[in-house]
């Protein structure tokens, strides 16, 4: 994956497969950077949990080929730039995968265009809520997907004209996180 | 979130019209596994709704699903339209995409060239 805004959208995609119905993105950036996926999903067990960092390891079992990416590709870029990673998970509560990144090694991927994948996250997949909260320095941003259906008044955000006023309501405000003070 | 914001955001609502009705005349399911979203599928996935409505389609139902074993030609999309074959389209990017939306979704004529598979 190219930056963590694409991590993101793949491992939040484990937490709907586990039946989550609320999942909760924190990102926090500075020197050094963390990072949150949090569900109440069915969480997983001692041994998937070991299992989970395997790339040849996953739980689908309408696949041929075993194989599971997802967190071992973060893993990887999290480790290689002397980041720190860690999963937790309680079977019947859920998982949380946590990650931090050290923004000045030169290995250490951007953030990315974060507002694609919470736009994606919030509009496509109907049966969970996301809330998605953003800091950076000072400024703090948060957005809840069922407050959003509430104001709409539709849980359907993936029609495409309410998707894409879901769509500007991000960029705005991500628009607050980005904006570089005047100088 | 800002109440102001959520009043903005119902005011959009009520402003727009020709919102989608029923199940669709065509559903289009974009992969998003980690093998969709690591080739593109991502901005494949945002060109599609983008162009849906632009053009006003309102009987077209996006939706995504997981890898699906077509990793090697993501990003990929399926088709399915009522009494037609399910196409799926392939190795797509965001100006393939639009091309299916005007050539096929609009024209009701199938790209043949992007197609990978129809069943």
């Amino acid at each position: 994956m190219r930056d963590m805004s694409l991590h993101i959208l793949d491992i939040a995609e484990n937490s709907v497969r586990a039946q989550a119905t609320k999942v909760d993105i924190l990102i926090d950036e500075g020197e050094i950077s963390s990072f949150m996926i949090k569900d109440n999903g069915k969480g997983m067990d001692e041994e998937t949990l070991k299992n989970a960092l395997n790339p040849f390891y996953t739980t689908k079992t309408e696949r041929k080929k075993k194989i599971g990416l997802g967190l071992p590709l973060l893993k990887q870029n999290v480790e290689l730039c002397d980041g720190k990673f860690r999963i937790e998970s309680v079977p019947g509560k859920g998982t949380s995968v946590k990650w931090t990144v050290n923004t000045s090694h030169i290995d250490s991927l951007p953030v990315g265009n974060i507002e694609e994948t919470v736009w994606i996250l919030m509009t496509m997949y109907e049966n969970c809520d996301f809330s998605f909260t953003h800091r950076a320095g000072k400024k703090e941003i948060s957005i809840e997907s069922r407050e959003l259906k509430e104001a709409l008044g539709t849980d359907e955000l993936n029609d495409p004209k309410v998707s894409m006023i879901v769509k500007d309501y991000i960029k705005e405000q991500e628009n607050i996180i980005n904006n570089q003070e005047a100088l | 979130m800002k109440l102001e914001d959520l009043k903005k955001i119902r005011e959009k609502m009520e402003k727009s019209t020709n919102l989608r009705e029923g199940k669709g005349r065509i559903k289009a399911v974009v992969g998003m596994g980690t093998c969709g979203i690591a080739a593109g599928a991502r901005d494949v996935l945002s060109a599609l709704m983008d162009e849906i409505s632009k053009r006003n389609l309102s009987d077209i139902v996006v939706t995504q699903s997981g890898c699906r074993g077509l990793c090697d030609v993501e990003p990929i999309i399926d088709v399915y339209e009522e009494g037609k074959q399910m196409v799926t389209y392939g190795n797509l990017t965001p100006e393939k995409t639009r091309r299916i939306v005007a050539e096929h979704f609009v024209n009701g004529s199938t790209v043949t060239e992007l197609v990978i598979s129809s069943k």
